[in-house]
């Protein structure tokens, strides 16, 4: 007789990418074993990345079949964040050679201190936007490992308004940039601190798209600008650009915008 | 056909009338004219003329675009806005000239703020390839109301081919001689923000203390005056408050951008007229004080 009441174990979980940052090492390490066994658990192909490799609480202590390990290089590129278009479409690869009929679902887990420290901001954010737009597009989960204290107060700042889900010691941000396969979600305040997150989301963008504005609780004028320009630049190119939920007060501004010539 | 008006930018002209019949006439010539010339002609009269000068036009006046005078000539702001936007979607559409035929009914009382409203025309639409034809209506003023109107037309009469306005002045003088009154109360204000270091909170305090309704138009206003100075300023701006009744008054002080006589009513075509633009346009009313040592805007938002 099975357990009364005993929930199944909860695989990974699509559109789910999320910062934990922490403070303490070990901390990471022991929350990391349980993302980790309770994705094996759930049937899920686990993928970890960089080189802490033996997380503190997996059992059993051999490593399952369903546990694999990439180096930082092999994940992120070499140099890290390059050629994120590449990349994207080698990771497609990955991400359907894994997914065979006994996976549920793919988790990946990574220690982004090092790389975050090393390259350049917005190339980061972009390819964290990319990572973000995967897990939409496949039945992945994603966890980038963040100790803030390693890393430059912006890129944190820029970091968590990429990431759909927060944990530990990273500052909760006022706005947040997110992608999915075909709609760009904006939300909270939106202003010239983060113009350019707006910027490298348009960038990322192809064919047709939908801006969300559902959640937008402040949009200033040179986001609203911005976002009329990829409108024009968009459809001049012969591409469908479709707004969501845009609130009465932006509406009104692109409105008494409109009168350049 | 008529030749094509060969000015490039702003021909800019008016017009009296003394009964609905003359105006209909007049309007109608006008736009007959316009048409003639190959302008693309928008009509903005009372509602119950519509139809008159309609007939008057015959065939021609499905080329004409009409719009009600009421919704435009609410203040002048939405006048601006209104006769913006039809130039840039004709412009976008592949016109080349624009017509717009207004006809106002304006009291004397409120003459002070439409002349000042003509002048910025003549700045900001210098070169916009535009023919202003303006029709007052005598019967809401008198002879002695006329020299103003006159001095910010630089052309008499209701056609491209009127004669030059001996009495033109320019639009800097014409400010000077209408000064907008200062919107600020005579009082200490209520809430004094020093070293504003970032427009977020300043934009979050003032909104608190929108009147109802408000609350969205003060948050942006607040926030793209302060962002402004924050950022033309020589040093961090000072935001002064004033919670009155029926409305707010917000005066953002310490920005060169507020040095500028006709802020506000220029199209946002730079980087910077955007936020003066809006403001103007959102806020009930708005002026900057550009002859002080220290240039200032000041908004006023009313209960809806």
């Amino acid at each position: 007789m099975g357990q009364v009441g005993a929930r199944p174990p909860r695989g990974a979980e699509s559109g789910k990418h999320s910062c934990w940052g922490y403070a303490d090492e070990e901390a990471f390490r022991r929350d990391a074993g349980r993302f980790i066994q309770q994705g094996l658990d759930a049937g899920d192909q686990v993928i970890t990345v960089g080189d802490w490799n033996e997380p503190e609480g997996l059992r059993p202590p051999e490593r399952p079949p369903k546990l694999i390990t990439m180096s930082l290089e092999d994940f992120y590129g070499d140099p890290p964040c390059d050629k994120r278009r590449e990349w994207r479409s080698r990771f497609r690869e990955i991400l359907r050679d894994v997914l065979h009929d006994d996976v549920n679902g793919i988790r990946v887990i990574s220690d982004a201190t090092p790389v975050v420290a090393e390259v350049a901001k917005d190339a980061f954010i972009a390819w964290e936007l990319t990572i973000g737009l995967l897990t939409v597009e496949y039945p992945l989960e994603v966890v980038c490992g963040l100790q803030p204290s390693e890393v430059d107060k912006e890129k944190v700042g820029d970091l968590v308004s990429v990431h759909t889900r927060l944990r530990g010691p990273v500052p909760v941000p006022l706005a947040s940039v997110r992608m999915s396969v075909d709609t760009v979600y904006l939300s909270g305040e939106l202003d010239s601190s983060t113009l350019h997150l707006v910027d490298l989301a348009l960038d990322e963008t192809e064919g047709d798209v939908t801006l969300d504005l559902t959640e937008v609780g402040f949009m200033d004028l040179r986001s609203i600008e911005r976002l009329q320009r990829f409108v024009v630049e968009a459809e001049s190119a012969g591409r469908s650009v479709r707004l969501r939920g845009v609130p009465e007060i932006v509406g009104r501004c692109w409105g008494l915008l409109q009168g350049k010539w | 056909m008529t030749e094509p008006t060969r000015r490039p930018g702003l021909h800019h002209t008016v017009d009296f009338f003394g009964s609905d019949a003359e105006l209909g006439q007049r309007i109608a010539a006008s736009a007959k004219d316009g048409l003639d010339r190959s302008e693309s002609v928008l009509v903005t009269a009372p509602e119950d003329r519509e139809r008159h000068i309609r007939s008057l036009l015959g065939s021609v006046a499905e080329s004409v675009r009409f719009e009600p005078a009421g919704p435009r000539y609410a203040r002048p702001s939405s006048a601006m806005y209104a006769l913006v936007t039809f130039l840039t979607e004709q412009l976008r559409s592949g016109r080349t000239r624009i017509r717009s035929i207004g006809a106002a009914s304006v009291s004397p009382e409120d003459l002070p703020e439409w002349i000042r409203y003509e002048a910025c025309i003549n700045e900001v639409l210098a070169a916009a390839p535009l023919t202003g034809v303006c029709f007052y209506d005598m019967r809401a003023l008198t002879d002695r109301h006329r020299p103003a109107v006159e001095q910010t037309h630089p052309h008499l009469g209701g056609t491209a081919m009127g004669a030059a306005s001996e009495s033109y002045l320019d639009p800097h003088r014409i400010l000077e001689k209408f000064p907008a009154p200062p919107l600020h109360p005579g009082r200490q204000p209520d809430l004094i923000l020093h070293h504003v270091t970032e427009a977020r909170p300043v934009r979050m305090a003032a909104a608190d203390l929108a009147p109802p309704g408000r609350g969205a138009d003060v948050e942006m206003v607040v926030h793209e005056l302060t962002s402004l100075a924050l950022k033309t300023g020589p040093g961090s701006p000072q935001i002064q408050i004033w919670r009155e009744p029926d409305s707010l008054v917000v005066r953002v002080i310490g920005s060169p951008a507020f040095d500028d006589p006709f802020a506000g009513w220029r199209p946002p075509q730079a980087e910077g007229n955007s936020a003066l633009w809006i403001a103007r346009q959102l806020a009930d009313d708005f002026s900057v004080d550009a002859c002080s040592h220290i240039p200032s805007a000041t908004v006023v938002f009313d209960s809806d």
